[in-house]
């Protein structure tokens, strides 16, 4: 089940990234913790009704920038501000979480998908382990991107 | 006529997407009015003269589907043309939303729906059409 459901939150997070943000990635087959070797930062949601459960990212900070840019449609040379970056990873989450989400239920089951959070290292880490610690009911994807990686875990309580 | 817009989401990247959107669209764009949430919508609908309404769902404050409630009980708002974007995706709320009278497209979206979407609303034609 939780095979199914990595497989399934590669293919709908790699899709999301490729048209809201026309970031391009691919399956990293590195070691999951090497990620944090540079600055990372996370973002969790959480959703209830049919099935509770949560849904967490993590983004080499690095990307970042090129997230926000890219769905704000700016130059090359333009970055957007910390709180647009910040808010971008959100609505990436909330987007991603909502094309999940029908994909596990099915179309007919009813979520409720709870405004996304921002985490910073050291609580994206905490949050990262937290998942992690219950491998069998945990699904995650590991994503290669241009600049960085990006990592998703998905669980259902 | 340009078509004067009126885009309520909580997320600030979002709105600006949305109206870049719009304007890829090639529809003729008016003043482009933004919210937060609903009851800034609101404010915003009383206060401006709108030709669309495109919203989110899930907001703080007051959501998109109350927004669009308290517009239909509204005399002056109640027949403002209303899309709603949203990751919403179950074919329940989806089907009671549309109910309403709303077109709902789902998150992540091409300018293309969002053009087909605003001619079907509203019967304005793409400006750029020979």
């Amino acid at each position: 089940m939780q095979h199914e459901h990595s497989e399934l939150l590669m293919e709908v997070a790699g899709e999301t990234l490729e048209q809201l943000a026309f970031m391009f990635s691919f399956p990293d087959d590195m070691d999951p913790d090497a990620i944090w070797e540079e600055s990372v930062t996370g973002c969790h949601v959480s959703f209830t009704g049919h099935t509770p459960g949560g849904l967490l990212m993590l983004i080499s900070s690095a990307a970042l920038p090129e997230l926000a840019a890219n769905m704000l449609g700016l130059e090359e040379d333009e970055t957007p501000p910390v709180d647009q970056q910040k808010d971008a990873l959100r609505e990436a989450l909330n987007v991603i979480c909502g094309n999940l989400l029908p994909r596990v239920g099915g179309v007919e089951a009813v979520f409720d998908i709870q405004a996304p959070e921002i985490l910073e290292t050291e609580a994206a880490r905490s949050m990262m382990n937290e998942y992690r610690s219950n491998p069998q009911g945990c699904a995650s994807a590991l994503l290669s991107l241009d600049e960085g990686e990006c990592q998703l875990y998905f669980r259902t309580n | 006529m340009p078509l004067n817009v009126l885009i309520v989401d909580d997320s600030s990247v979002m709105r600006a997407m949305i109206a870049k959107t719009i304007r890829m669209s090639g529809l003729d764009l008016g003043d482009v009015y933004q919210a937060g949430n609903g009851q800034e919508g609101l404010e915003a609908a009383r206060s401006n003269w709108i030709d669309l309404v495109v919203a989110d769902i899930n907001m703080p404050v007051m959501n998109g589907e109350e927004m669009i409630d308290r517009m239909k009980a509204d005399p002056e708002l109640a027949d403002l043309p209303t899309i709603v974007i949203s990751t919403e995706g179950s074919s329940t709320r989806i089907e009671r939303l549309e109910s309403k009278g709303v077109k709902f497209i789902h998150k992540p979206f091409t300018p293309e729906i969002i053009r087909d979407s605003i001619q079907a609303l509203t019967g304005i034609g793409d400006s750029n059409a020979t």
